[in-house]
Order: C-alpha cells, then sequence, then structure tokens
C-alpha cells in the first residue's frame, strides 16, 4: 500500500486526482515470509490524457499489457491488487474483466465505488478495506484544497 | 430495425420509475388502470347540502380529522352522481368496526347521517386518467403533478424523444448493428456528434485481436473520442507554443488510437471529414453532449466509462442479459449519488442476440 500511495503522490505532482495502486504477485507459500513483486503500477491521467477513464488501475493493467503482451492476463489473474481508494464501478468491471480478485483499498469511494459503495460488481472479489485509508484521505483532501485547473467537477476526475 | 418508420425506443429506467411510466401510459391510453392499494376511512352522508360549508371548516377545524400528508389525494367531499347526497370523508379509520364520529365532532351529528366505513385510495395517482377511474370505483382523488412521480435528478427524468431524435437515433442504431454484422457479431460502438450529426468515433471490440480483455468497443470508442479531443488540441497548442516534452507521450499514444480509427473506418468504407463540422474538440469537455450507440448493452466497466466520459445519451440494440449492466443485471445509470446521469434508450421491441 505504501508503493500505491507513492503513485498517489506523484500523480499528485502531475496535477492528477492523486489516487494510485500497485499489482503484487507473491512468490512463496502462505503464511511463510512471501516474497512480494510489483507487476505493474499506475496513478490516474485523466486530466492529462483528457480521459475519464484513465484510472490509475487501467493505467497500470494497461502499461502491463504494453510491456508484456496478451501473458498480462495470466499474471494479473495470479496478483493482487493495492490502491489507495476503493475501485469505481468501471474499475471493478476490468479487475473482473482481467480477473484479479484479491483487492485492498485505502479509502472508500461513496460517489463510485463498484466494490460495495454504490453496487458490487464482483460478489466473488475477496475485499479488504480501509488499509492506510487516512493517508489516502489526507492525500485527496490536499488535491481538492488545491484548484483543478482542468476538471469542471474534480471528482469526473477520480 | 428494418424501417425508419420502425424507430421505437424504450427509455430504460429505475425499476420503481419503469412501474410508475407503464401504469402512467396505460392510462393514457385509455387501457383498464391499476387498482390503488386501498385503506378503511369513514364518511358520513350530509342531511342537509347546505351545511357543507359548515362541515368542511368543522372537519378541517378537528384535529381528529386530519388527513396524513401521504392522503393529501383524497378529496373531502363526494358529490354522488345525479345530484345524489353529499358524503363526507371524516377521517381514516384504524378499526374497521369503529363507527363512532371522531372526537371534537360530536357537535355536528345532527347535521350527518350515521358514519360509515368505505374503502379509499390510499396510492398516489400518476395520472388523471388513474384518478378518474379511482374517483368513480372508490372515491374522488385529485391528481397532483408534483406528487405522482418520484422526485428526480434531471439526468434521471422520463424524456421523450422528438421525431427528429427518433430518425437520427434509428439510423445510427441500425449503422452500429451493421457494423457488428459485417464483422462476425463483434460488438461495436459509435460516438456521435448529435446537433452536427456527424460519427466522431467509431469502434470494434478487439479483446481477442488485441490480447487485451479491456478491449471492448465502448472503451475503444471513449478511447479513440478523446485521443481524437486531445490530438487537436495539442497540435493547436504546437501551433501557438512549442509542446511541453510532458505531453510528447500521451501525443504519441493519441496518434496511435487516432491511426486505429481511421483503418477501421477505411475497412468500414466509411471515410469521414477529419473536420468534423461542427464538433469543437478543443472546447469538448470529455464526452459531453455526445451520444453513444452500442450493438451490445455495455457490461459495468463500460457503462461507467460512459458515465465518466460525461456522454448525453446511450442507445444500445440488443440487451446482455448475462452482464448487462444498464437494464439486465444493473442499472447504473439510475443511481441517484453519482454525480452525472445519462438516459439510456433501447429498441422498443428488442430481439436478443443469441450468442
Ligand atoms: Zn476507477
Ligand atoms: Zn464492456
Amino acid at each position: 500500500m505504501r508503493a500505491a500511495l507513492a503513485e498517489g503522490e506523484a500523480a499528485l505532482a502531475r496535477r492528477e486526482v492523486p489516487i494510485g495502486c500497485v499489482f503484487v504477485v507473491r512468490q512463496g507459500e502462505e503464511n511463510v515470509a512471501a516474497e512480494e513483486t510489483v507487476l505493474t503500477s499506475g496513478g490516474n491521467e485523466t486530466n492529462e490524457e483528457a480521459n475519464a477513464t484513465r484510472h490509475a488501475e487501467i493505467v497500470a493493467i494497461d502499461r502491463l499489457f504494453a510491456r508484456v503482451g496478451p501473458s498480462a492476463k495470466d499474471l494479473l489473474a495470479s496478483s493482487e491488487l493495492f490502491v489507495t481508494c476503493e475501485p469505481c464501478i468501471m474499475c471493478a468491471g476490468a479487475l473482473r474483466e482481467v480477473g484479479v480478485r484479491k483487492i485492498t483499498f485505502g479509502c472508500g469511494n461513496d460517489k463510485f465505488g463498484g466494490c460495495g459503495s454504490v453496487i458490487t460488481v464482483d460478489p466473488d472479489a475477496d475485499l479488504r478495506a480501509g488499509l492506510l485509508a487516512d493517508e489516502a484521505v489526507s492525500l485527496l483532501q490536499k488535491f481538492y484544497q488545491r484548484e483543478n485547473p482542468q476538471s469542471r467537477d474534480t471528482l469526473a476526475a477520480k | 430495425m428494418p424501417d425508419a418508420n420502425d424507430d421505437d425506443f424504450r427509455q430504460v429506467l429505475s425499476r420503481e420509475h419503469e412501474a410508475l411510466e407503464k401504469r402512467r401510459r396505460r392510462a393514457a391510453a385509455g387501457l383498464e388502470t391499476a387498482p390503488p392499494k386501498l385503506r378503511l376511512a369513514l364518511c358520513a352522508t350530509l342531511l342537509d347540502k347546505r351545511d357543507t360549508g359548515i362541515l368542511l371548516r368543522a372537519l378541517r377545524e378537528t384535529p381528529s380529522c386530519a388527513l396524513p400528508e401521504d392522503l393529501a389525494h383524497l378529496r373531502r367531499i363526494f358529490k354522488t352522481p345525479n345530484d345524489g347526497p353529499v358524503k363526507l370523508l371524516l377521517c381514516c379509520s384504524e378499526n374497521p368496526n369503529d363507527c363512532t364520529l371522531p372526537q371534537g365532532l360530536e357537535a355536528m351529528r345532527d347535521k350527518l347521517g350515521d358514519p360509515e366505513v368505505i374503502e379509499i385510495p390510499e396510492s398516489t395517482p400518476v395520472s388523471y386518467e388513474e384518478a378518474r377511474s379511482w374517483t368513480m370505483r372508490y372515491w374522488p382523488v385529485n391528481f397532483i403533478k408534483s406528487r405522482a412521480g418520484l422526485s428526480l435528478k434531471p439526468g434521471l427524468q422520463v424524456l421523450d424523444l422528438t421525431q427528429s431524435d427518433r430518425v437520427q437515433a434509428g439510423k445510427y442504431l441500425r449503422q452500429v448493428t451493421a457494423l457488428s454484422a459485417s464483422h462476425q457479431g463483434k460488438d461495436a460502438a459509435l460516438i456521435v456528434e448529435p446537433n452536427a450529426d456527424v460519427v466522431v468515433a467509431k469502434s470494434l471490440d478487439t479483446t481477442t485481436e488485441e490480447g487485451h480483455p479491456l478491449r471492448h468497443a465502448a472503451m475503444n470508442c471513449i478511447n479513440s473520442t478523446c485521443a481524437r479531443i486531445l490530438q487537436t488540441r495539442l497540435s493547436k497548442q504546437a501551433d501557438a507554443v512549442p509542446s511541453p516534452a510532458s505531453a510528447a507521450g500521451s501525443r504519441k499514444r493519441a496518434k496511435l488510437d487516432e491511426e486505429k480509427h481511421d483503418s477501421l473506418a477505411k475497412e468500414t468504407g466509411d471515410l469521414e471529414n477529419d473536420d468534423f463540422p461542427g464538433f469543437d474538440p478543443v472546447n469538448t469537455y470529455l464526452c459531453t453532449g455526445l451520444d453513444a450507440y452500442l450493438s451490445m448493452e455495455p457490461c459495468p466497466m463500460c457503462a461507467m466509462a460512459l458515465l465518466h466520459s460525461r456522454v448525453r445519451r446511450v442507445f444500445y440494440a440488443s440487451p446482455n442479459p448475462r452482464r448487462g449492466a444498464l437494464g439486465s443485471c444493473a442499472r447504473i445509470h439510475c443511481h441517484e449519488q453519482l454525480n452525472h446521469h445519462f438516459q439510456v434508450f433501447t429498441c422498443a421491441d428488442p430481439k436478443p442476440k443469441e450468442s
């Protein structure tokens, strides 16, 4: 989650809604000190791309596909997502498409949340909420206190 | 949709609102109206019609006769047909056997016949026709427009398509189904600028070709549209000042997406004007004001992507009973807490696609 927050910080520096994520694979057996590798990561790029669908999760997934091609799907299916804010309905749908079931998020997303807040897109997802939520929220607050030059309604970019 | 005269669409509303609309339309068409939910009330016949005014005042001033807020559609007086006796609604009764005059009304006893228990419509009528029909059958009710529907955000309201809307929507919906049919039934999507009546972007599902599970038709179409908008904006900026290094990456991506779009346009034999007459990419915020046409009802990802992109209206040809998010499995556009809303239409008589 620290790495996801760092992606969020980076997004903030680019004047984007500061949400970040990492997809992680664990090697080794469960409960044994597993080795974690970051498969791919991303932060919001909605303003830069003038595209409201460029959320952190989509950006990270696209990056992996661009790097390794179609095998990205298998890699993602065995991965786990850490994201600073609850995935929205679109991203929750995308995660279901690529087969990511293990999702840990920081703060909830009561406007767009697709992991319980508005609807539950994937009832089979293994969800964990609230990890470092305060830090995710204060990152978002930093952004909203600052003026957002591109979007009329800053929430649109979430 | 074989013929332009068949352009008939059904708006996808929330389940609650859909039921309400159905009732409204049936009643307006003169079909039998839905029976209201009934409850018991106490009424009495006036012995002398000239006492109506006195009694109405007495009812107004007697707290135990007050009608609850949700029964504001009920009238107090029932003038029975052919100049027959006048009946008064005294109060709503909790106990069906209790026919005693409400407390505080005892002084009026000599002006009223024996109270009787009747059934009155508890539901609020949704149209004049419904109110009239209930009035005939049960007890006089008023149609109060402001109470008839659910209070809805502007984007969630029922929208009657104009004739020219229907013609345009029919045209593009046929175009998108034809595009899908000419590509082995792959999902297809169009984004249209409705005032200029031009296609801004046109896409197919490319999940198999690209080996990328997110490349659904609607996502591709949004990406194409945004790429075009961004590309135009960046080249306008480049004309004025040298482009900043940070924009180079997105410019490259925008260019790639645009090339993909053009190759599809060539492939489908439909070359569009690059200048988009009537469409101003520089001042377009996301997909504000644009309409989306889909051969198939979108999945949650695509539906929400359209919503995030501020699309104005969504039209789809076939429902997707397995995972459609705009009518079949979910109606995500009906959630009040979302910050943007669009209207969703589908064919009035959809033919489900076998897959
Ligand atoms: Zn999202
Ligand atoms: Zn989709």
